[in-house]
């Protein structure tokens, strides 16, 4: 069981395999775990799609299914996982191309409140916010 | 909109929520997402956002300066100028923000768009590698595994020196009340000169 961690949150991939510093993702469980989702092109994810630079390295069959490594295809895109511990959690990078920081909009986020209850900013468009964080310590 | 940037979670930023009785969401970011979002360092950070969902203040310190570090560091006293002037400038950025609730882009502190984009923050690759390295280190830490995730969070502050939020969460998590104790003064004190909260760019604060 391999944890992954995106800038938005975490998924659990049953079926990943670690080799060393390599990732193996059923491709099943990829856009779910990664948020690329894989097609003959190559992976693609919002407007983008990417050519599998080295299709034989970095896909595999493996018991009737395919497996992309997901960890050599994050180092060929300049963005390597950060690979935890003993190979049981990873974290992506977040993408450099959306970061909205530089632009006027205000990026969107989904946090929980104190009884655990789920806000994204946008669903207060239509007032204006004044967003202060803070910390307790 | 509050987001405590508390990687402890509920169980730390609670009791301070439910000691304002907030209208307003009040939020917990375990990872900094925020944080990370808005190229941010420090708390507190305030951000206005319009209808819109366009920014028209970037991240700036709501107000807050440099007084506290005249605090007497025994008694936690500051000296009355100081406290006055802590007084001046929370009324003169509430009143800001008043004058922009009712007046809304007519309002001198709502910010055109070349102003902004000035004022913007820039976000970095070392920034956004952090951010996963603390994202990382947090997910240790909160799951039992602080020893392992320690060195993830030491990356982070290694790659984003600037971030207060980083080092100062590391040291929370380690003891809570480490975040305000010796190593944080001796951090401070390394600034010399150099100012722990940027200046406020708005008409009776910092210009």
């Amino acid at each position: 069981m391999v944890t992954i961690l995106t800038p938005n949150g975490e998924t659990r991939v049953e079926n990943a395999v670690v080799e060393g510093e390599e990732l193996w993702i059923p491709l099943a469980a990829l856009e779910n775990a990664t948020g690329w989702e894989w097609s003959e092109d190559g992976l693609c994810r919002d407007q983008l799609c990417v050519p599998l630079p080295a299709p034989d390295e970095l896909l595999r069959e493996e018991h009737g299914s395919r497996s992309l490594n997901y960890a050599a295809f994050a180092r060929h895109r300049g963005e390597p996982l950060l690979r935890g511990a003993n190979g049981d959690v990873w974290s992506q990078v977040e993408r450099g191309e959306s970061s909205a920081a530089a632009g006027l909009q205000a990026p969107d986020f989904e946090l929980p409140d104190v009884d655990g209850h789920r806000h994204r900013l946008s669903q207060y468009r239509g007032s204006k916010v004044f967003l202060v964080t803070w910390a307790s310590w | 909109m509050t987001v405590a940037c508390d990687s402890a979670g509920a169980e730390a930023a609670a009791p301070w929520i439910r000691r304002a009785s907030p209208t307003h969401p009040s939020l917990i970011d375990r990872r900094h997402r925020v944080a990370e979002l808005y190229n941010q360092v420090n708390v507190p950070t305030a951000v206005w956002i319009d209808e819109d969902g366009r920014i028209v203040r970037p991240p700036e310190p709501p107000g807050t300066f440099d007084g506290f570090r005249r605090m007497d560091r025994q008694s936690f006293k500051l000296p009355e100028d100081v406290r006055q002037e802590y007084s001046r400038r929370n009324r003169v950025y509430a009143d800001a923000l008043r004058d922009w609730a009712h007046r809304g882009e007519a309002s001198e502190f709502a910010l055109a768009a070349a102003q902004v984009e000035e004022r913007q923050p820039a976000a970095s690759p070392e920034a956004r590698r952090a951010a996963a390295c603390f994202r990382l280190g947090e997910y240790l830490a909160e799951n039992g595994r602080f020893e392992e995730g320690a060195p993830w969070l030491e990356e982070a502050i290694r790659l984003r020196p600037e971030s207060w939020n980083f080092f100062r969460q590391k040291l929370a998590l380690g003891q809570p009340e480490a975040a305000g104790g010796p190593e944080f003064w001796r951090r401070v004190d390394e600034l010399g000169q150099q100012a722990y909260y940027p200046p406020v760019r708005m008409p009776g604060l910092d210009g």
